[in-house]
């Protein structure tokens, strides 16, 4: 390993280390049921071990990971590695953090623990980089210098926006100032496909920053460097979950914290495997060497034997291949393995002691140690895990995942993504607290119980299908997000939906008085509008608090006081009707009860003539779709709000004429006012 | 030459009181700049470039007015031209939108296309921005130029600013106008915008020139995205088109942004203080010109500086002293004067022992005995009386005594740039309830 770290040791204080091993996330279920994430292996070396790599070659003198689900399995994985050896170049000790359920409660586990002495580097478990740390924390140093409120530094690699190790699971985007890469702002976006949204930036967060830029084209590797104060300021925010949404978002908007974060743009290779797709895409970028020294033939592990044999062939010793098989490009094969006559292999990481037969197509898959191919098979872009079968003739489309000790028996055809496992998985957050033991025992009872999924793993198959979690509430962007499956996404944004989206906004700006809304934000607003108002109307909240609720409402979806009138006088009228309906009041009593305790609502939500008029309007539109309600409530209506001096007499007149308004009780009104006005005239 | 410039000429309400927005104001493109009508300017640019075609676009009610400058200056500099140089054409027009200046034209016009302002000055060479546009992407449709503001002693807070959002290979994508963001409280970028150019450069300090380059294709593009285009301000067209720029599911026409060079000098006279500034700008250059040596003069006359430049059938008194100031024509100058910094417009009489700093003083303004005024605007035809003192206010008549309106400053929205509200802007005045 690198000498550097005595030298650090020298000159500075020792620099410390925490890794997140758990992500606390399901992408990479079921496999993550049995193993947890950073033991995955990834041509063919556990996850973890890229992490430590990069943390011997930063220099980093202590490193302390953080466990949580399969917290055991790691533990042990650690105390076998060499980097438990008296000459492992930096001090490792596991955390158990069980009762941990995000990034922000191990943080301010870590914090209740005390750990912390000074600058630390923050990474997660499934970290793959080459990035030269020195250079960063030179200029991690030389900012903190320059501003002593500087608490994080975030390693971003420039690539491009659709770029095949970039989360698109996560997608988002870092808001810097041109001049010293300072992160003025985070947030999530939507998927390129995915609905269309806003990036709303409080201008307060940009004054005196001249230029700025918007970066949709950064991977967020989660390499950070931070300072006591990270996990200090997550045990102040209890609610911190996330390390970017919360804690990055909440700092740059805070106004009493008055801290500064910094962006690190490299561009060395650095990328999380996070989910099916960077999976694969790191998998391939080691094997075409895009990340060297990151390679097979470093041989991480102490057992390895890989060599390189051009055209990013790797092989170790002891590979039996037959005389016709036919090895392409990027492919590396595990030591013990065999591969048949007539077995075609590309882009493909194989394991130890696989068993290939003949008269095989492989492309694109991940077979990991152990696992069974029979003769006659069809793989693509999928992962075969260890001690997997796959039966003779059996045929795996784009994106399966054939999990533990699964058997597929002979001739079954899989789908796209399809996931299957030998345990049953239960769909919930539970999974990765659990130990692992405790699942095999639930599983255990549960095997008797249930039968295999048979339609999907054959006759003699054992395995159960799982169903994703995030397919309940992501359903239209989880599967191209997280397939295995590259794919390029597409700015496959139909023509129509844009168009609409503008022909919206200008509807709302030119018809603002008129009631044509439709469109399902609005119905969104609408509906929550008046759940809003129906609860302040049940539990009697006063006047000051519903409009606060309803503004706040109005402004996070961004819609007209037009449509906030029309919720409100909906929900009023709606109640009006009730009590007749019920017969618990007459029109009049229940209109004036209702009216005059919530017609001040109206106060804050007219403040034009036009808008005066506007009101008028939508209650005469909605009484008449009544059929509970007569022509009297509009009569009610009219003079409560003109008593409250929310609509005033000239914009009565001119709705009443305006409209043409046939209703003789109104009519009665409207003469009153008339002759009234006459009558202060002659006066 | 290829192009079709138009001059617009606007209303200027930003130099209220001096412009026409007043009854004492001149038009404001005939608003003198070192006594020249700074619409010559723009014109002598124009002639630099020898456009296909130059048209002039007034209101009816200053029409006649420009018209005589415009006849007048094609008759003192075209003379020797040999009538290379297209005429100049003058149309009237009262709308209330520069779109519908457009609109004039977008039918009848098959050649590329240049809107101008009529308040700009600069020393680069129109050639600069017809290669750069000559050379934009064949995808690209239309181009706008921008600049920085270099004078330091234009207040930052009378420029008009605005987030100006483009790509990093300089394509315009949108618009925001900070007044705009201030009342939506945030500024909002599509996602979709985001994911079309991945890196999205955002600038508070551009600011708009008014100098547009329109294709053929924009015209059409015009058509078929922004219908309402005729309701619209130029700029605020120029941002629908550079959002539809990256709305639609394949990149349509571009328009990209031309940042002026650094080196060269650009100022818009759109407001007093930048007008101020256009005027001290041509004294300097005037002053760099003509290293005149110190002529002998007779002992109390009074001094005028290289850097100043003083109009016809003007009298200055004894010992006045006339330092980077422009004074126009028949203007009365008492004894003992200073002015320094100073624009002063035709029939201005001071009396005795005034001192003027920093100052704009409106035609047939009469200042009275020993009144001494910073950086004031004083409009046409007031009086200041005896003694004033004064500083930072501006003078109109409306009020008899000297009260401050200085408010007229940031009244916006000339028709050039009325505020790019956002769509959903209109609803959006917050009652303060709700401040946080």
């Amino acid at each position: 390993m690198p000498p550097k770290k005595q030298k650090e040791i020298e000159k500075d204080e020792r620099l410390q280390a925490i890794v997140l091993t758990d992500s606390f996330e399901t992408r990479f279920m079921p496999l993550t049921s049995v193993k947890p994430r950073c033991l995955l292996p990834l041509a063919n070396v556990p996850l973890i071990e890229y992490t430590l790599e990069f943390l011997a070659k930063a220099g980093v003198d202590e490193v302390y990971l953080m466990c949580c689900s399969h917290a055991d399995q790691i533990q042990d994985y650690i105390e076998q590695s060499k980097w438990n050896k008296p000459w492992a170049p930096f001090k490792i000790q596991t955390i158990m953090t069980l009762e941990s359920r995000s990034v922000g409660d191990a943080m301010r586990d870590l914090d209740n623990r005390g750990l912390i002495t000074g600058d630390f580097l923050l990474v997660s478990g499934d970290v793959v980089t080459n990035i030269q740390f020195d250079k960063v924390m030179e200029a991690h140093k030389q900012r903190r210098a320059e501003d002593k409120d500087h608490i994080a530094t975030m390693v971003l690699t420039q690539a491009s926006a659709l770029h095949r190790t970039r989360s698109h699971a996560e997608p988002a985007v870092f808001i810097l100032d041109e001049k010293n890469d300072r992160c003025l702002y985070y947030q999530d976006i939507p998927p390129i496909d995915g609905k269309k949204s806003a990036i709303s930036i409080d201008p307060e967060l940009l004054e005196g920053v001249d230029d700025f830029t918007i970066r949709n084209d950064l991977i967020d590797c989660h390499v950070d460097i931070c300072s006591p104060h990270v996990p200090a300021i997550f045990q102040e925010n209890f609610d911190y979950q996330y390390l970017r949404r919360d804690f990055v978002k909440g700092i740059l908007s805070s106004d009493i914290l008055k801290k500064t974060i910094y962006a690190y743009i490299t561009d060395d290779y650095a990328a999380r495997v996070e989910s099916w797709q960077t999976y694969d895409a790191i998998s391939q970028d080691i094997l075409a060497r895009w990340c060297y020294p990151i390679v097979p033939d470093s041989n991480f592990l102490e057992n390895q034997s890989y060599t390189y044999e051009g055209q990013h062939i790797y092989k170790e010793d002891n590979v039996i291949l037959a005389q016709s098989c036919k090895i392409g490009k990027s492919v590396a094969i595990g030591a013990g393995t065999s591969i048949g006559d007539g077995t075609v292999i590309e882009n493909t990481v194989i394991g130890r002691d696989c068993k290939i037969g003949k008269n095989i197509t492989i492309k694109n898959a991940y077979i990991w140690d152990n696992a069974v191919i029979e003769d006659d098979s069809t793989l693509e872009w999928s992962i075969i895990a260890n001690g997997a079968e796959v039966g003779q003739g059996a045929k795996l489309s784009k994106g399966s995942v054939i999990g533990f000790d699964v058997k597929i028996s002979q001739g079954q055809e899989l789908g796209k993504d399809v996931r299957v496992s030998a345990k049953k998985v239960e769909n919930n957050n539970r999974s990765f607290v659990n130990s692992s033991d405790e699942d095999f025992e639930d599983d255990e009872d549960d095997e008797d119980a249930d039968s295999f999924d048979v339609s999907v793993v054959g006759s003699q198959g054992v395995g159960y299908v799982y169903e994703s979690e995030e397919s309940d509430y992501e359903d239209d962007c989880a599967k191209p997000v997280n397939s295995l499956m590259y794919q390029i996404g597409s700015l496959a944004l139909s023509d129509d939906s844009i168009i609409s989206q503008v022909v919206k906004q200008k509807k709302k700006r030119s018809y603002s008085t008129t009631s044509v809304m439709t469109d399902y934000e609005e119905e969104n607003f609408e509906k929550e509008a008046i759940a809003t108002l129906e609860r302040a109307l049940d539990q009697n909240h006063d006047i000051d608090t519903a409009l606060l609720e309803l503004n706040t409402l109005r402004m996070s979806m961004n819609v007209t006081y037009h449509e906030v009138r029309s919720a409100t006088l909906s929900t009023l009228l709606k109640r009006i009707e009730h009590f007749i309906e019920t017969d618990t009041l007459n029109t009049k009593q229940a209109t004036e009860k209702i009216f005059k305790q919530w017609g001040p609502l109206f106060q804050r939500q007219v403040f034009e003539e036009s808008e005066q008029v506007d009101l008028l309007n939508i209650a005469n539109g909605l009484v008449a779709k009544s059929s509970t309600l007569d022509d009297s409530v509009m009569l009610y209506v009219l003079s409560i709000l003109y008593d409250q001096e929310i609509v005033e007499e000239e914009q009565i007149l001119e709705w009443y004429h305006g409209n043409k308004i046939a209703n003789p009780l109104v009519k009665r009104f409207i003469d009153w006012l008339e002759e009234a006005e006459e009558d202060s005239d002659e006066e | 030459m290829e192009f079709h410039a138009v001059i617009c000429c606007g209303r200027g309400i930003n130099l209220s009181p001096f412009s026409k927005v007043k009854e004492t104001g001149i038009t404001k493109a005939l608003l003198p700049i070192g006594n020249k009508p700074m619409i010559e300017y723009v014109l002598e640019w124009c002639d630099q470039a020898q456009f296909r075609a130059i048209t002039v676009v007034t209101d009816s009610e200053s029409h006649e007015g420009i018209h005589k400058v415009v006849e007048l200056y094609s008759k003192k500099t075209r003379v020797n031209t040999g009538g290379q140089l297209s005429k100049i054409n003058t149309s009237t027009f009262d709308g209330d939108s520069t779109g519908e200046i457009l609109d004039l034209f977008i039918e009848k016009e098959s050649s590329d296309f240049i809107l101008l302002p009529c308040d700009f000055i600069t020393d680069l060479p129109p050639q600069v921005l017809i290669e750069q546009y000559r050379n934009k992407d064949n995808s690209d449709i239309a181009m706008s130029v921008h600049y920085l503001n270099k004078f330091d002693s234009i207040d930052k807070k009378s420029l008009t600013h605005y987030y100006t959002v483009y790509s990093d290979d300089d394509h315009l994508l949108d618009i925001y106008s900070k007044d705009s963001v201030e009342t939506n409280k945030f500024l909002e970028l599509r996602a979709q915008m985001v994911w079309r150019s991945p890196t999205t450069k955002v600038s508070t300090k551009l600011l708009d020139s008014f100098i547009y380059f329109f294709s053929k294709e924009a015209f059409q593009a015009l058509k078929k995205e922004v219908p309402d285009y005729k309701l619209k301000s130029a700029t605020k067209i120029l941002r629908d088109l550079a959002r539809s720029s990256w709305k639609h599911s394949s990149r349509q026409g571009g328009i990209s942004l031309f940042v002026l060079p650094q080196e060269c000098d650009f100022i818009r006279s759109d407001n007093v203080a930048a007008y101020m500034e256009a005027n001290r700008y041509m004294m300097k250059l005037k002053a760099q010109e003509q290293q005149q040596p110190p002529q002998a003069k007779e002992k109390g006359a009074a001094t005028v500086g290289a850097d100043s430049v003083v109009g016809e059938n003007t009298v200055l008194g004894e010992r006045t002293n006339v330092k980077k100031t422009v004074v126009g024509d028949n203007c009365t100058i008492g004894k003992r004067c200073r002015l320094t910094g100073c624009v002063l417009l035709d029939h201005v009489t001071l009396e005795d022992d005034v001192v003027l700093e920093n100052c704009v003083i409106g035609r047939n303004a009469t200042i009275h005995m020993k009144a001494r005024l910073t950086n004031c605007n004083v409009e046409g035809s007031y009086t200041v009386s005896k003694g004033t003192q004064v500083k930072g206010e501006t003078l109109t008549n409306i009020f008899v005594e000297g009260v401050m309106d200085d408010s007229d400053d940031s009244e916006d929205d000339s028709e050039d740039y009325d505020s790019y509200d956002d769509e959903y802007n209109d609803d959006e005045e917050d009652d303060g309830l709700f401040e946080r």
